[in-house]
C-alpha cells in the first residue's frame, strides 16, 4: 500500500484556486523531490497536507496508509505520522523549546500507546539528535524559534523531525538559508531518517541539496500541478534550463 | 493583628475636611479625564454599596501572623491611632478622597533595617463580605530594609473594596510590592498604590488584577532621589463583561534615575481592559532612563483594549522608549504547534499563558512559583499543569 497518496487535489484560499489537481504517490522508503517556480503552490501543498484550515479542499483526497486524512485536525495528522518542516518556522515567544518538543513527542507516543518520556530521558535523546545535525545545544533551552537565525530555525525543524519520527516528512525548502556546512549536516540528518518504512518529500530550489540527499523521483511543480516527473537527472536539467518549458503564463519570466 | 475602630487623630480630621470639600464623597463620571475609561457614577445607584461593611484585615510577617506591635524589623500599628502621619493629599482623585474620608481599617507600618540579606515577606490579607470597605496603609521603609509586601484582596459578590497603600522609601530602601486582586466576579475593586523614593531606593512591583466585575488601580510614583529605580509590572486577565483599568504615572524628579512600566492586559469574551501610563521627567535633571510598554491581547473579537501611553519630558538627557501593542492570538503560531501534535486548546492557552507569565517576575522563588501557579490555575484549571511545564 502506498504510504502517502495525493489524488487530484484541488485547494483554494479566499476562493482563489492554488492547487489545481495534484497527483502524487509516495511508497514506503521513497524520497521525492519537488522543484518549481516561486508562487506555484508548493508551500500551499504542504500546508494543505498538514491541515491548515485557511485552505479549502474543493476536490480530491489525501490518503495516509490508504486512509483519508482530510477530516483529521492538524494535531491528529501529526500524531498519525505527518510532519512538515516549514519554509518559515514560526517563533513562539515564552514557550520553552525543550518542553514544547517533549510535550509534542509524548502526545505522539501516547497516541501510539507508547510510554511517555521523562525530562531526563528526553534531554538525552534530544542532545544526541542535536549533536547529529550540528545544532547548538543552548537552542533547546530558549523560547521556541524565538530570535533563532534562519539556519537555526531550519535545524530546529530537522530536530523535531528526528524526534517525532513521523511516517512521512515533507521538508519545505529546509535547505534555504543554510550555510554549506549546515546543509551537509542537515542532509546527513535526513539521510539517517531515511529508511525502508519512511517517506520523504523534499521541496527545494537547488540541485545542491539533491546531491546530498539523492531522490528516487523528481517532480516539476508549476501552476498548482505536477507538470512532469522523472529521476534525479530531471533536477540537473532544471538547474541548467530553468522552468520556462513548464510555465503557462510566463509570469516569472522576466527575459 | 486585627485593626479595631479607634478615635480619630486630629491630623486625620483636617485631611478629611479637605477631602470632603474636594469630592463631596461622590464617585466620578468618565467626564473626569482620569476616569475616561472607567465611569464610576453608577456606584451611586448600586444597592449593595449601602450595606454595612463586613471586612477583615490580617498581617503576616514571613508567614507568621502578626499579633503584637512589632516583630523582627517590622513595627505595626493601627493607622487611625497614630498621633501623626503624613498621607497623600486627597486632591489626587475621587477614589483617594473617598478613601481618606471613610477608611476604618489600615496599618501604619515601619520597616526597619533588615536583620539579614534576604527578602523579608510582609503579607496583608484583606477581605470583605459585603458593602463598601475602605482599607488604608502607610508603609515607611527605612534605610537597609528589603521587604516584599504582598497584598491580597478577597471579596464576596456584594462587596466593593477601596484600598490605598502608600509607601515612603528612605535612602537605599528596597521594596517589592505585589498586589493580588482575586475578588468574586460581581465585586468591585478600587484604589491604588502611591510611593515616594529617596536616593538609591528601589521599588519594584507586580499589580495583578484577575477578579471583580470592575477594577481600577491608580499608581503614582515619585522618584525624588538620585540613583533610585522604579520598576512596575502589571497584569489584568479579564473575561465575560468584566473591566479592568490601570492608571499609572512615574515622575522623575532627580538625576540618574531609572523606571520601567510593563503592563499586559488580556481580554476575553466581551471584557475590556484599559491602560493609561505617564512618564514625567522634570526640567534640569539628567541621566534618565525610562521604559514604558503596554501590550494587550484580545482573545475574542468582542473584547476591547484601550491604551494611552504618555510622555511628558522636559529634559534633554533622557533615554526613553515607549510603546503599545494590541494583538490577537497568533494563528500561525497556533497552527505551528498543532502541526507538531499539540491540541488546538492547549496551543491557544499557551499563547495566553506565555503572555501572562512574562510579567510575573518576583525576586523570591517561592512566591514566584506560588503566584504563577495560582494565576495559571485560575485561568486554565486542569490544563495549568501542562502549560506550566511548557513555559
Ligand atoms: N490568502 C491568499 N490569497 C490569495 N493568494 C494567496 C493567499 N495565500 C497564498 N496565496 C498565493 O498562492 C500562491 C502559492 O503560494 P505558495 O507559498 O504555495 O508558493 P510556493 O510555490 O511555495 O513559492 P516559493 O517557492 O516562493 O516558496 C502564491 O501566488 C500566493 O501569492
Ligand atoms: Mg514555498
Amino acid at each position: 500500500m502506498a504510504l502517502l497518496e495525493i489524488k487530484n487535489l484541488h485547494a483554494s484560499i479566499d476562493s482563489k484556486e492554488i492547487l489545481k489537481g495534484v497527483n502524487l504517490t509516495i511508497q514506503p522508503g521513497e524520497v521525492h523531490a519537488i522543484m518549481g517556480p516561486n508562487g506555484s503552490g508548493k508551500s500551499t501543498l504542504s500546508a494543505v497536507i498538514a491541515g491548515r484550515e485557511d485552505y479549502e479542499v474543493t476536490d480530491g483526497d489525501i490518503l495516509l496508509n490508504g486512509k483519508s486524512i482530510l477530516d483529521l485536525a492538524p494535531e491528529m495528522r501529526a500524531r498519525e505520522g505527518i510532519f512538515i518542516g516549514f519554509q518559515y518556522p514560526v517563533a513562539v515567544p515564552g514557550v520553552n523549546n525543550m518542553q514544547f518538543l517533549r510535550t509534542a513527542l509524548n502526545a505522539v507516543r501516547k497516541h501510539h500507546g507508547e510510554t511517555e518520556l521523562n525530562a531526563a530521558d528526553f534531554l538525552k535523546l534530544a542532545r544526541s539528535e542535536m549533536a547529529g545535525i550540528g545544532m547548538n545545544a543552548d537552542l533547546i533551552k530558549r523560547s521556541l524559534n524565538d530570535g533563532f537565525s534562519g539556519g537555526e530555525k531550519k535545524k530546529n525543524e530537522i530536530l523535531q523531525m528526528s524526534l517525532l519520527s513521523p511516517k512521512v516528512a515533507i521538508l519545505d525548502e529546509t535547505d534555504s538559508g543554510l550555510d554549506i556546512d549546515a546543509l551537509k549536516s542537515v542532509a546527513e540528518g535526513v539521510n539517517r531518517f531515511r529508511s525502508p518504512e519512511k517517506g520523504i518529500l523534499l521541496v527545494t530550489h537547488y540541485q545542491r541539496l539533491l546531491s546530498y540527499i539523492v531522490p528516487d523521483f523528481v517532480h516539476v511543480f508549476a501552476d498548482g500541478q505536477i507538470q512532469k516527473s522523472g529521476g534525479k537527472e530531471l533536477a540537473e536539467h532544471l538547474e541548467k534550463f530553468g522552468y520556462d518549458d513548464f510555465k503557462k503564463d510566463g509570469a516569472e519570466n522576466v527575459a | 493583628m486585627i485593626a479595631e475602630k479607634p478615635s480619630t487623630g486630629s491630623w486625620l480630621k483636617a485631611k478629611r475636611e479637605l477631602a470632603y470639600l474636594l469630592s463631596h464623597n461622590t464617585y466620578p463620571t468618565n467626564k473626569d479625564e482620569d476616569f475616561r475609561y472607567t465611569d464610576l457614577s453608577f456606584l451611586h445607584d448600586e444597592k449593595f454599596i449601602k450595606l454595612t461593611s463586613k471586612a477583615s484585615l490580617q498581617a503576616f510577617w514571613n508567614e507568621q501572623e502578626i499579633k503584637s506591635k512589632s516583630i523582627d524589623s517590622c513595627t505595626i500599628s493601627n493607622l487611625l491611632e497614630t498621633d501623626s502621619a503624613e498621607i497623600i493629599e486627597s486632591n489626587r482623585d475621587f477614589v483617594v478622597s473617598r478613601n481618606t474620608l471613610n477608611f476604618e481599617l489600615g496599618y501604619h507600618i515601619r520597616l526597619n533595617k533588615n536583620n539579614n540579606e534576604d527578602w523579608q515577606v510582609l503579607k496583608l490579607k484583606h477581605s470583605s463580605e459585603q458593602g463598601e470597605t475602605f482599607f488604608r496603609h502607610l508603609i515607611e521603609a527605612e534605610t537597609g530594609s528589603k521587604v516584599i509586601v504582598v497584598e491580597e484582596f478577597q471579596a464576596e459578590n456584594q462587596a466593593l473594596i477601596n484600598s490605598i497603600t502608600e509607601f515612603k522609601l528612605s535612602q537605599g530602601a528596597q521594596i517589592f510590592y505585589i498586589r493580588r486582586q482575586e475578588q468574586k466576579p460581581e465585586s468591585i475593586h478600587l484604589g491604588g498604590v502611591f510611593a515616594t523614593l529617596a536616593e538609591n531606593a528601589d521599588f519594584g512591583s507586580v499589580l495583578l488584577q484577575s477578579g471583580g466585575k470592575l477594577s481600577r488601580i491608580t499608581g503614582e510614583f515619585s522618584i525624588d532621589g538620585k540613583q533610585a529605580n522604579c520598576s512596575l509590572k502589571g497584569l489584568a486577565t479579564m473575561d465575560k463583561t468584566r473591566h479592568s483599568d490601570f492608571t499609572v504615572s512615574v515622575r522623575h524628579m532627580a538625576s540618574n534615575t531609572t523606571s520601567s512600566q510593563t503592563f499586559h492586559n488580556l481580554a476575553d469574551d466581551n471584557s475590556s481592559v484599559a491602560f493609561t501610563g505617564l512618564v514625567h521627567v522634570c526640567e534640569g535633571i539628567s541621566g534618565i532612563e525610562a521604559d514604558q510598554m503596554n501590550r494587550s491581547l484580545l482573545a475574542s473579537h468582542d473584547a476591547i483594549a484601550y491604551s494611552r501611553p504618555q510622555l511628558d519630558i522636559l529634559s534633554d538627557d533622557v533615554k526613553c522608549s515607549h510603546g503599545s501593542t494590541t494583538g490577537r492570538p497568533d494563528d500561525d503560531a497556533i497552527f505551528y504547534m498543532r502541526s507538531r501534535g499539540i491540541t488546538e486548546k492547549i496551543a491557544r492557552e499557551l499563547q495566553k499563558a506565555a503572555f501572562i507569565k512574562a510579567v510575573i517576575q518576583i525576586p523570591h522563588a517561592g512566591l514566584q512559583k506560588e503566584i504563577t501557579d495560582s494565576i495559571l490555575h485560575d485561568n486554565f484549571q486542569k490544563d495549568a499543569e501542562i502549560l506550566l511545564e511548557m513555559l
